[in-house]
């Protein structure tokens, strides 16, 4: 550590955390699902991370600690605006920008179809679905969501399960969407 | 081919790794099976919905301001930054001289510094040298505390294939009345394979009058929509409902004549299912209201628990059990999921 201590923190900072910044950026867009969001998670994790830079050094997984960090962030940031009659409509806000920011339905692909979808439905989800679902289809296992989350495996598995269930009926029910069963590709 | 199997296939990442045949029997299956089909749904969906990549320099540029603390943060990115407060910032520091050090030393005088910022930090970080590995948090509802284990299965309403979840409730009690939004809320969140079933308690002849009525609607097709206005009926109106004739009345205000409503409540349906509900009551052991039951095999109540909110995270414990449950038929248990 008393080397450490000598060398600049910006290198530190970057040779601990900068191998991860993609990763927490790819998650923090799939939970966010806005760019502008997706940055200001980052940063907020980056600043604790900068907080807690000796600590960092020592772990053996640092990606594991910040992606703990990130998930408590933006379930803690969703139950706060959850709990402000404002930041509902600007959460809501945030999904609609999403959606609009698509062309009209005749010049939509098929995936740009499923994007705008998943933006108008996105925020109905509560906070821990949307968490476990934008973490595993970023590809975490449910192994390493039992660790982000602090839930048990088996947790995660069920939690996980009704989070799909409930995607889909809300997918489903999206009366403008016009998408149906994505039929997966061999 | 069956939905475990489509779980594992989902919850492994293992769709691109599977063979033409395998693939043949997915497909095969989701045709079958909307659960597995609405499961499906939203893993691909949601895995093809490739993120954009951040923008170029993105990190120096959020690092460069981030080790000047929130003071030096550009407007827009100090917005969120901002709740979190240079006190606080000084504070998470402080937290780090007293709890992060190699030793991990005993953590002493900070303990109020440590408490006022544990909500926004991973202080409680479960593994201290990064490691995925987990506590056990298996035990955490114990049998015979956080719930009971039925020592003869109680009878189910609902199809194999089904997890059957059940409350116990009267409408003349005020913490089922309290109990409905969470509950109702709670339902909606459930995966198909969960199903809930509501049994009126019999504890005395006005709840047996109440549950005949709660049946006469769920004849009707009207149980779910009644629900609501029963309960508010007695509890926010103060109309007690102790009688056939105030209870016709309150069905009439919501479209249903008198006559439906006779032949509905002396009907052999109604007195079936209020005879099915006693032995569900008898078999349960059910002694308070609301309780939940689960797939016939256990119960919680609040008296165990201490409140609705724990009631249904002992219920989904269970059902979550029920879930990892090897099915066999040969013994006459439920199968809860085929």
């Amino acid at each position: 550590m008393g080397e450490d201590i000598e060398k600049p923190i910006d290198h530190r900072f970057e040779v601990v955390v900068r191998p991860h910044f993609d990763a927490l950026y790819r998650a923090a867009m799939r939970l966010t699902r806005s760019r502008e969001n997706a940055e200001d998670l980052v940063q907020e994790i980056l600043l604790r991370a900068c907080c807690e830079l000796d600590r960092l050094e020592t772990l053996e997984s640092p990606r594991a600690w910040l992606m703990r960090v990130q998930y408590r962030i933006f379930v803690d940031q969703v139950r706060r605006r959850t709990r402000s009659p404002i930041a509902v409509g600007g959460e809501a806000a945030d999904a609609d920008a999403a959606a609009s920011e698509d062309p009209g339905p005749e010049e939509l692909t098929e995936t740009a179809q499923r994007h705008r979808q998943l933006a108008r439905v996105w925020t109905t989800l509560d906070r821990r679905q949307r968490a476990l679902l934008a973490l595993h289809a970023e590809g975490y296992t449910l192994a390493e969501l039992a660790a982000i989350t602090g839930l048990t495996r088996n947790a995660v598995g069920v939690a996980l399960h009704r989070a799909r269930a409930r995607l889909a009926k809300l997918i489903r029910n999206d009366s403008t969407g016009g998408l149906r069963l994505v039929q997966a590709e061999g | 081919m069956d939905c475990r199997h489509i779980d594992s296939i989902l919850d492994e990442h293992g769709v691109g790794a599977l063979s033409a045949a395998e693939r043949s029997e997915v497909d095969g299956h989701l045709a079958r099976c909307p659960r597995c089909a609405d499961a499906w749904l939203s893993h691909e969906t949601l895995v093809r919905d490739e993120p954009e990549p951040p923008e170029d320099g993105l990190f120096e540029r959020i690092a460069a301001q981030t080790h000047g603390g929130p003071r030096d943060l550009p407007s827009r990115h100090r917005r969120r930054v901002a709740p979190l407060g240079i006190a606080a910032a000084i504070a998470l520091l402080g937290v780090l001289v007293f709890r992060f050090g190699p030793e991990e030393p005993a953590r002493p005088a900070s303990r109020d510094a440590g408490t006022a910022t544990s909500a926004q930090l991973p202080a409680d970080d479960p593994a201290p040298t990064g490691s995925l590995a987990q506590p056990d948090r298996e035990a955490r509802f114990v049998a015979g505390r956080d719930y009971e284990r039925l020592t003869q299965p109680a009878p189910t309403i609902s199809d194999s294939g089904f997890i059957e979840v059940c409350e116990f409730f009267m409408f003349g009690c005020p913490h089922c009345f309290d109990f409905e939004p969470s509950l109702e809320a709670w339902d909606e969140a459930q995966p198909d394979y969960v199903s809930l079933v509501r049994v009126p308690v019999i504890f005395n002849a006005t709840a047996r009058l109440h549950a005949q009525a709660y049946y006469t609607a769920e004849v009707l097709g009207q149980a779910d929509v009644l629900r609501r206005p029963f309960y508010e009926e007695i509890h926010v109106r103060g109309n007690p409902l102790a009688t056939v004739a105030s209870i016709r009345e309150l069905f009439g205000r919501h479209g249903i004549d008198a006559r439906s409503f006779d032949e509905a409540f002396g009907s052999f349906g109604v007195q079936a299912r209020l005879q099915r509900a006693e032995e569900m009551n008898r078999r349960y052991r059910v002694s308070v209201t609301p309780s939940m039951g689960v797939n016939g095999k256990y119960l919680t109540n609040t008296a165990m628990v201490g409140s609705n909110e724990a009631m249904l995270e002992v219920v989904d414990a269970l059902v979550e059990s029920e879930l990892r449950e090897p099915c066999r038929e040969s013994d006459g248990s439920r199968c809860p999921l085929e």
